[in-house]
């Protein structure tokens, strides 16, 4: 499965009202992301081995940002905030959650996806891999 | 519960330090009741008291026996100063941590900063907040955890902003907000920032 088919389900669900609805697509555009960055990363060969079960999200958030090229790294602080919207929408429910916040959220993702597809080179991908592999050795990720 | 078994760096800087203190606690991170007193190494003519923290750090590797890194509180009735050490020597000056922020910071969040050497990147995170976002009705910082990350301390500084602002105007600026991140804070200290933008 393409991972940003979880976009269609975020655009679905914002345009309800509800609060379970609007948490739970903020929730699916942010596994949208997550997941489009973790199979972009296993591509370029970079897969956490050890204990995939923990930490999965923080190796991929952490590979691009100790990547060394802008627009990973900046992709890197997207996916975080992101993640933070997404453990508000899962945890804090004393919030409470607007239209805007579901919108905003897969307006984000959406543009974090198209921009690093239509940004990223060959060069930067090499580039990305050699750092993001150092850093993920030293984390005895890898 | 932790004591000054772990830290012997602390015990000697404590007494290469010019203190006159006449009591003193000492507490581990998170804990709400004093755990330890060092009152033998305070002189006891002094007026002042001090505080230590034992920093998170990971597990001891195999014959690894202690670290020494922490955060000495000292304060009196003219306010709080902070010091850092690491193995006994003090790497952050007294003072800095009075660090002026541009927004509300929550005390947990503060110490978290003091204890990470974060304080000049949050106060210059929220100046650039406040100079990118337009029409700010809320702005603060405060300290959250990632609840699914089992493995690792996932502490880090949320920094909340509400605008009045559209759409298209509050997204254009948040852009502008992580290209200014990845540029200008290290990867090493950006990692502990997550901003949060609702348009309100």
């Amino acid at each position: 499965m393409d991972p940003t088919e979880f976009l269609k389900t975020a655009e679905l669900l914002k345009t309800h009202t509800e609060q379970p609805h609007l948490r739970t697509s903020v929730g699916r555009s942010y596994y949208a992301a997550i997941l489009f960055f973790r199979e972009c990363l296993k591509n370029l060969g970079l897969e956490k081995k050890k204990h995939p079960s923990q930490q999965a999200h923080d190796f991929v958030i952490q590979c691009l940002r100790f990547s060394g090229v802008t627009e990973a790294v900046k992709a890197s602080q997207y996916l975080k905030d992101l993640q933070q919207i997404r453990e508000d929408a899962d945890y804090h429910l004393e919030r409470i959650f607007s239209q805007n916040d579901a919108e905003d959220t897969f307006v984000k993702a959406q543009k974090l996806i198209n921009d690093f597809k239509q940004k990223m080179t060959k060069e930067k991908e090499k580039t990305l891999l050699n750092s993001a592999l150092a850093h993920a050795k030293q984390k005895d990720w890898i | 519960m932790n004591n000054f078994s772990g830290t012997l760096g602390l015990i000697e800087l404590l007494n290469s330090l010019p203190l006159t203190c006449s009591n003193s606690c000492y507490k581990s991170p998170g804990a709400s009741a004093d755990v330890g007193n060092i009152s033998i190494m305070i002189n006891s003519a002094a007026t002042q008291s001090v505080l230590a923290f034992n920093p998170p750090e990971p597990d001891l590797v195999p014959y690894e026996c202690t670290r020494s890194s922490g955060v000495l509180a000292f304060w009196g009735d003219d306010g709080e100063d902070i010091y850092s050490f690491e193995n006994g020597k003090i790497v952050q000056e007294a003072g800095t941590s009075i660090e002026e922020f541009a927004a509300p910071v929550s005390q947990e969040c503060k110490k978290f900063c003091d204890l990470r050497g974060l304080n000049s990147v949050l106060a210059k995170c929220l100046v650039k907040v406040k100079e990118i976002f337009s029409n700010i009705e809320k702005l603060s910082a405060e300290l959250d955890y990632f609840r699914d990350n089992q493995e690792e301390d996932s502490t880090h500084i949320v920094i909340r902003v509400e605008v009045s602002s559209n759409q298209k105007t509050a997204l254009r600026n948040y852009d502008r907000w992580t290209c200014w991140m990845a540029k200008n804070v290290t990867p090493n200290d950006s990692e502990f920032f997550t901003l949060t933008v609702r348009r309100v």
